[in-house]
């Protein structure tokens, strides 16, 4: 009966350790987006400060970068020098933000005050932001001359990081 | 009334771009077109079966933040739309992943999560029942109670008593 008793507890208990084990390390933020190798949701949205409608089947032939960014989020300020900086050196990728739930005036006065070196697009209703499953920001997509989201960070980028995926987009 | 239709267009546009976007996903709508007193409360349904992505365990339907009243929001338009819960929560899966269903899908190894606390409880019937079954059945007289067990302890009897006579008192048998 002893043996049985200890071959159930371990039959349950060995199983639970082991999962708990191999997710120890994981970070929780870090939820992998299901939108990886598939293609990216398609937007046509007006940017701040009025203007032509921008859609993403227009860029179709040039990767994207995609920036989810708001005036509230504090980690966001730091990112928009390393976005802003990346988008006036130019290259391979065009950058596009998308504001999340925010309002326009707040918008204008972030890009008056911080610079602007590329479109940020309002998100009425925060469709784009849910069609993207965006959870917080800033989260930056990564999509590639073909449509298909290859990348996503999840925080703040750095200029090491963002260079490091701009690298692999072009793969 | 020129004006009352472009102001009817401006208010259908989002929700037809809203549902563009889901057609692309999810295909066509499956269902009747809600609308009054049974969307809302299929809105608050299908609602109450989202995970709010910024929230700490809350659902859509619990949750204050922007963009769970967004999600809320697009759930009524595409229930308005004839699309399915079924549908509004496939809609969202393919943005968010599983982990925007509060309820795990009964699919695949999530059955486990289903069947596994049924099981435990029949597991866990089977053992008490078994456990009773064994105290009501008549104990056996046990060899050990009525006399010495082995040479060991017949060898020692005699001791024993002398020890407890000391401690306890001289007993009539």
């Amino acid at each position: 009966m002893n043996k049985t008793v200890l071959a159930a507890g371990l039959a349950v208990c060995v199983p639970l350790v082991a999962v708990l084990v191999v997710n120890l390390d994981r970070d929780t933020r870090s939820v992998t987006s299901p939108l990886l190798g598939q293609p990216a949701p398609p937007f046509s949205l007006v940017p701040a400060g009025g203007g032509e409608a921008v859609s993403l089947a227009s860029l179709r032939g040039q990767p994207v970068v995609l920036n989810f960014w708001a005036t509230w989020c504090v980690p966001c300020y730091e990112e928009h020098g390393v976005l802003t900086d990346a988008a006036r050196r130019g290259g391979v990728a065009r950058f596009l933000g998308v504001v999340y739930e925010d309002e326009e005036p707040r918008v204008m006065e972030f890009l008056k005050k911080e610079g602007a070196g590329y479109p940020s697009l309002l998100d009425p209703g925060g469709r784009t932001a849910i069609a993207y499953g965006v959870y917080g920001v800033p989260e930056t997509f990564f999509v590639d001359a073909a449509g298909v989201v290859r990348d996503k960070h999840t925080g703040p980028l750095t200029a090491e990081a963002l260079a490091d995926r701009l690298a692999r987009l072009r793969q | 009334m020129k004006r009352l239709l472009a102001l009817l267009c401006l208010l259908a546009a989002p929700a037809a771009a809203s549902t563009d976007d889901a057609r692309r996903v999810i295909g066509e709508p499956r269902g009747p077109a809600l609308t009054g007193a049974a969307l809302n409360a299929e809105t608050e349904r299908v609602a109450s079966l989202l995970r709010c992505p910024v929230c700490q365990g809350l659902s859509v339907a619990d949750s204050p933040t922007a963009l769970a009243r967004d999600m809320k929001t697009q759930t009524g338009a595409l229930l308005a739309a004839g699309y399915t819960g079924e549908q509004v929560l496939a809609y969202f899966e393919a943005s968010y992943g599983e982990f925007v269903r509060l309820e795990p899908p009964r699919r695949g190894v999530n059955w486990l999560v289903w069947t596994a606390p049924l099981g435990g409880l029949i597991l866990g019937a089977f053992v008490v029942m078994r456990a009773l079954g064994r105290l009501r059945q008549p104990q056996p007289p046990a060899a050990g109670t009525a006399g010495p067990a082995s040479a060991e302890e017949a060898e020692l009897e005699p001791y024993l008593r002398r020890v407890r006579e000391l401690a306890y008192g001289r007993r009539e048998p």
